[in-house]
């Protein structure tokens, strides 16, 4: 077993040589994530504002398959993207298994409770008095969503957060859906930080598995940071 | 004496609860400072919240008579009036946001744009005139004594700060009709005093003011006439110095104290 250290001197050197490998793996899983990410805010936001602001028929169920959803293991999902997208499935046509794209769909379905969920609680978190100030100085009904969900915006900030940090360390579904593919040329197509890591794991390659370890853990560790510093900036 | 808010008849329920205002009656006069006093739970701040439309009365009837409203929509009418909390509810934002919100629900998208610019050139010492709302803000910032609070965040002020900044943000709007529910209940007298004043400019400006207040000792000094509040129904009112001279109610002595009448 390599120790530590020298997993961290390889990682460094590896990153410093802008290893081609490397960089198509951390490419692909931010492309992945990242547009999972563009997807699912929007959608979570809309349902996060349907279930805290707003009363209708059904929420409660809606309720409970966000609560459920947030502790759906990967593996789970991704089976059924698998089903959804194989060619005997019902999306078979669309020639999707094993491209990005399904990387990206199972990830949406993944992380779309998470995220609605932490919105939620933000919203619900707001001080009631806040609405009510809203219309006492003026406020249309619309402004007064605005108004309340610009007082979640921190939570907010939380919630695209902690999304983009579950699709980004995740293996189950990307494993299954995007089949870990690397070009023979040793470029990317569908092998992510994490499918990478347990690949090389396997293959014995301790060192290279840690090596994108820390590069992941870099990555989820500088968006906290920038997400804490824009927080405590408060104004914005 | 024209009014321009007549009350009538008004009666408001909670939903699956007691009658909060059983018939209440009442006439503001532009231009005048009128107190609702009364013990707690005698529905001082339903009657305020109904009044500006916060809740929808059950029985009754409210004329809202403003010169400038532009049409007798419910907005349009709401967007005349400003009210003020017994606890300073401010928004999450600097004290500059918090006193321009106001403004800003009332300006069409492209003027909130321009406004943003103009504040984003000026941080790069662009040499932008100040805009309207700017110095509506400012203006109102300066009436509470709080100048050079604009760039502070809303957490870090005292609860006495945070209560003029409620005032400024209730004042940039221009009010002809301002609610105060025990604006100074919870504050030290120094700033009780501070923000009396600061009602007393704003009405002297014209801004009708209706007052909800504890304090007999502010009401003396604010209000030009006062309305007591019992159980939902109004006991007595008049003048203030009739009121508290000779009240007509045994209620008037038994809240204010006979020693305070004298």
């Amino acid at each position: 077993m390599p120790s530590l250290l020298s997993a961290v001197s390889q990682a460094f050197s590896m990153i410093v040589s802008l290893d081609s490998y490397l960089l198509s793996v951390v490419g692909v899983s931010l492309r992945v994530s990242g547009m999972a990410l563009v997807i699912s805010v929007p959608l979570s936001a809309l349902v996060a504002a349907l279930l805290g602001l707003a009363r209708f028929p059904g929420r409660n169920l809606l309720r409970t398959l966000v609560n459920t959803g947030m502790g759906v293991p990967s593996v789970i999902v991704g089976l059924v993207v698998l089903l959804l997208l194989s060619r005997s499935g019902p999306f078979g046509g669309l020639g999707l298994l094993w491209t990005p794209t399904a990387m990206v769909i199972s990830q949406c379905v993944l992380i779309t409770p998470l995220i609605t969920g932490v919105m939620l609680s933000a919203l619900v978190g707001v001080d009631r008095a806040i609405s009510e100030a809203a219309h006492a100085l003026g406020a249309s009904r619309l402004q007064r969503v605005l108004t309340v969900i610009r007082e979640a915006r921190f939570g907010f900030l939380t919630a695209v957060i902690a999304g983009f940090g579950r699709a980004i360390s995740e293996v189950g579904s990307v494993l299954l859906v995007g089949g870990n593919i690397v070009f023979p040329h040793g470029v990317s197509y569908t092998r992510t930080l994490t499918t990478a890591i347990v690949v090389e794991t396997r293959k014995g390659q301790f060192e290279t598995a840690l090596a994108l370890g820390i590069v992941l853990i870099v990555i989820v560790l500088s968006l906290n940071l920038l997400a804490s510093r824009l927080q405590r900036r408060g104004s914005w | 004496m024209s009014s321009i808010l007549s009350v009538r008849g008004l009666r408001f329920a909670y939903p699956g609860g007691a009658e909060a205002l059983r018939g209440v009656d009442l006439e503001l006069h532009p231009g005048e400072v009128f107190a609702v006093v009364g013990p707690n739970g005698a529905g001082k701040t339903t009657l305020f919240r109904v009044l500006n439309m916060f809740y929808r009365p059950s029985a009754g009837r409210v004329e809202y008579r403003f010169r400038t409203a532009r049409d007798g929509s419910q907005l349009s009418l709401r967007r005349r009036m400003a009210m003020v909390f017994q606890d300073p509810v401010l928004l999450n934002a600097s004290v500059w946001e918090n006193v321009a919100y106001g403004l800003f629900l009332r300006e069409p998208l492209p003027g909130r744009l321009r406004v943003r610019l103009h504040r984003l050139g000026r941080k790069f010492h662009l040499p932008l005139p100040a805009t309207e709302l700017e110095a509506r803000v400012e203006r109102a910032l300066g009436e509470v004594g709080l100048s050079g609070f604009t760039s502070k965040h809303a957490r870090a002020l005292s609860r006495g700060e945070a209560q003029r900044v409620a005032l400024a943000r209730a004042l940039a709007v221009e009010p002809e009709l301002l609610f105060l529910d025990e604006p100074t209940a919870n504050l030290d007298p120094p700033s009780a005093l501070l923000i009396e004043e600061v009602i007393r400019r704003a009405n002297r400006r014209g801004t009708t003011v209706l007052l909800a207040s504890h304090n007999i000792g502010q009401v003396r000094r604010l209000a030009d006439r006062a309305a007591l509040l019992v159980e939902g129904r109004i006991v007595d009112s008049g003048p203030v110095e009739e009121l508290f001279q000779a009240p007509a109610s045994g209620f008037i002595k038994e809240f204010v104290g006979e020693e305070l009448l004298s």
